[in-house]
């Protein structure tokens, strides 16, 4: 009779023991499958920032036979009122690994006013092996290698919340890799200090952080391009500025809905 | 200094109209106003030479309207995306695909 309860202690503190790890494991640390966060995007015209789209950023849990998958979904809609001049509905997304966040799929579907942009790479350690559309053409597939811990557009917003910001001190910087367009790109990340910025949830105080390219016209100048962070467990991207070499402008939080905290 | 007033209002007055017709709201209001001050300008001008004041008239006229328009366009409408079912879609159908690719990656 000991001998069975002890072996019913041992289960329980194994199933105990499992049941913790998987749920350490599944939930990320600053959000959670059913979040949505919703983005009006602003166009800045001769200093009179302009709102034209949406940006919907979305996380759900799929399943397959075998593994669950944390989808991670972008997706751009212009307004209503821009969609007779320039129509864009945009799909970014992918699916990566609910415990470590390593992505295992990216899928990029654009129709920017008629133009289709299509893409889709598939993780395979180093290797990835893609398939695009652009324009009339048909389907290529194209194989190529990246560097470790490179991620796509989607999955690296979602690692940065991650990231342990709150003992970052002012200046300090991490370099990070980007695979977009089939290229990768260096990115890197500078921690320029906090500061309160009034949201739809309030004052918050945020995680001012620069965003630059290295080597690329693009995203130039870590002063440029910020976002801003909310300095607590969520770590929402509140407001995000961004000066390309066509303009400047905005995406600004409207609606945060499935926090985790 | 009439002929420039002129060219001013006549850039203005077009920068008003594309303006009206391009929902970008409360913008137009900058060329707007410029044209207005150069219509008044204008029909001073004509008003001294004792000519017609048609022209500056027809100008402000069509710089208010445009600034009025584009107002109270941008004060009603709310910004909204359009149900867009194709889109819809479009997600769907990338998403049962994913669910295929991800089986495959098994």
């Amino acid at each position: 009779m000991p001998q069975k309860n002890s072996i019913n202690l041992l289960a329980l503190l194994l199933f105990t023991f499992f049941q913790y790890g998987t749920a350490q494991g599944l939930s990320s640390k600053s959000f959670k499958s059913g979040e949505h966060l919703a983005y009006q995007a602003s166009y800045n015209m001769s200093g009179v920032l302009t709102t034209f789209a949406e940006v919907n950023m979305k996380v759900a849990t799929v399943k397959t036979s075998k593994n669950s998958y944390l989808h991670l979904k972008c997706t751009a809609n212009t307004y209503k009122k821009w969609d007779d001049f320039f129509k864009i509905r945009d799909l970014y997304e992918s699916y990566v690994s609910p415990y470590s966040l390593k992505p295992s799929l990216y899928k990029r579907d654009n129709n920017e006013n008629g133009t289709i942009r299509k893409e889709k790479y598939i993780y395979k350690g180093n290797n990835i092996q893609s398939t695009y559309v652009r324009g009339k053409s048909g389907e290529v597939k194209a194989n190529f290698t990246i560097p470790q811990n490179t991620r796509d557009i989607v999955t690296t917003l979602y690692y940065i919340r991650n990231l342990p910001i709150d003992k970052a001190n002012t200046g300090d910087q991490k370099d990070f890799n980007i695979v977009f367009d089939r290229k990768t790109k260096s990115a890197t990340l500078t921690f320029m200090g906090t500061e309160t910025v009034s949201t739809i949830l309030g004052n918050k105080k945020c995680y001012k952080i620069g965003v630059s390219l290295k080597k690329d016209k693009l995203l130039k100048g870590k002063a440029n391009n910020v976002v801003y962070i909310t300095a607590d467990k969520n770590k929402i991207p509140i407001l995000i500025k961004f000066n390309i070499p066509v303009g400047s402008g905005q995406l600004k939080l409207i609606k945060a809905n499935n926090l985790k905290y | 200094m009439k002929l420039l007033t002129s060219i001013i209002a006549i850039l203005g007055i077009i920068i008003t109209i594309a303006f009206t017709v391009f929902p970008i709201g409360n913008l137009t209001i900058f060329p707007a106003i410029i044209t207005i001050l150069c219509g008044v300008i204008l029909y001073k001008i004509y008003d001294k030479e004792g000519s017609s004041t048609t022209f500056p008239k027809i100008i402000i006229g069509i710089a208010v309207l445009g600034a009025v328009i584009s107002s109270s366009r941008a004060l009603l409408t709310s910004d909204k995306i359009a149900e867009d079912q194709k889109f819809e879609q479009r997600q769907e159908k990338s998403n049962q695909e994913a669910v295929d690719d991800l089986e495959g990656l098994d």
